[in-house]
């Protein structure tokens, strides 16, 4: 077993696990500070992990991958922090997050459907004025009535991310298009998507708390829906969009 | 007649939502976008036993309404979450 600490969200966690993958993944989030909660996995959780994947493939109709223990235990790791930081008003959302002049957008949508592609349009549009908070999953945290997106380490393939806190401007929900467009949306209409998205628990108290978080994205942010394909335009509509 | 899973609502503002709880919520990983009507529906469902003791809730609780119209709303209501796959009969 190793051991070693990682602050995201400004939550200091406590990592007892197997296999060094997960502490190298998580270089520059490493701190020395006490922890607030501890995780800690065992070949339990590897398999279990396993099956999920396993199941996960076959109901999107792709063929299992044959991921490394290693791997699997930093996704467990992850998955046993999305529960812990609920107490903490967190939450993990599967989104791409990322950030213009300090203010953060976050683009959800179903796997494939270019949520890393738009927001490299938006990296490429404004340059150095934005920066990617987290590519993939990043978590959610309410504080003083806003909510932040926080980097962590556990951010897709592309390892997008940056160990940042920055305020949640809008919450935009992407789908493909052949034409640019963009437009408000309410909290009922977005819940679907949002609810599909969160990072769900299953105990009744972690299932309220997620609720919350889901809530407070419509109290707290803007909703948008956002049609878009992959020229450099979809950035611009989208940025305009949230700053009309 | 009973409810697959066990939900938790909220209120959302303009409507409410209904999560699964449980460990059998994996099984349905969407969520219910309710109105107050259908929340306390939802409960009568999770409380009663028969469609007809939920009919004679209704009744007493609404007695202004004709029991036929309250029987008809009761009825889609059962058949929406039928073809959903929230009710067992």
């Amino acid at each position: 077993m190793m051991e070693f600490r990682i602050k995201i969200a400004n939550i200091v966690v406590g990592i007892s696990n197997l296999y060094p993958y997960t502490k190298n993944f998580c270089a520059g989030y490493e701190t020395n500070e006490p922890p607030d909660f501890f995780v800690s996995t065992k070949q339990d959780d590897i398999e279990r992990e396993r099956k999920l994947a396993y199941q996960e493939a076959i109901c999107e109709g792709i063929p299992p991958i044959d991921f490394s223990d290693a791997y699997l235990e930093s996704i467990a790791v992850y998955r046993q922090i999305a529960i812990h930081i609920l107490a903490y008003d967190g939450a993990v959302f599967h989104g791409a997050a990322v950030a213009v002049d300090g203010e953060a957008y976050l683009f959800t949508a179903l796997s494939g459907t270019g949520k890393t592609t738009h927001i490299r349009l938006w990296l490429k549009k404004f340059g150095e004025r934005a920066v990617v908070v987290n590519g993939d999953k990043p978590i959610l945290r309410f504080d003083r009535q806003r909510i932040l997106v926080c980097g962590t380490p556990w951010s897709g393939k592309e390892r997008m991310n940056t160990n940042i806190m920055l305020p949640l401007k809008a919450v935009c929900l992407l789908e493909r298009d052949v034409h640019n467009h963009i437009a408000p949306i309410t909290l009922p209409e977005a819940m679907p998507t949002l609810f599909q998205q969160i990072y769900r628990p299953t105990a009744r108290e972690d299932v309220r708390q997620t609720m919350l978080m889901v809530r407070r994205l419509g109290q707290y942010t803007a909703l948008y829906r956002l049609g878009c394909n992959m020229e450099a335009e979809a950035a611009t509509i989208a940025y305009e969009g949230m700053n009309a | 007649m009973k409810l697959k899973y066990e939900f938790e609502v909220m209120d959302m503002g303009d409507e409410f939502a209904a999560v699964p709880v449980g460990e059998q919520a994996d099984e349905l990983h969407g969520m219910l976008r309710l109105n107050a009507d259908a929340v306390e529906m939802l409960e009568l469902v999770r409380t009663k036993d028969t469609p007809e003791e939920i009919l004679e809730t209704l009744c007493t609780r609404y007695p202004q309404e004709n029991r036929d119209d309250l029987g008809k709303a009761l009825r889609d209501y059962l058949n929406a979450l039928l073809r959903a796959g929230i009710l067992e009969p």
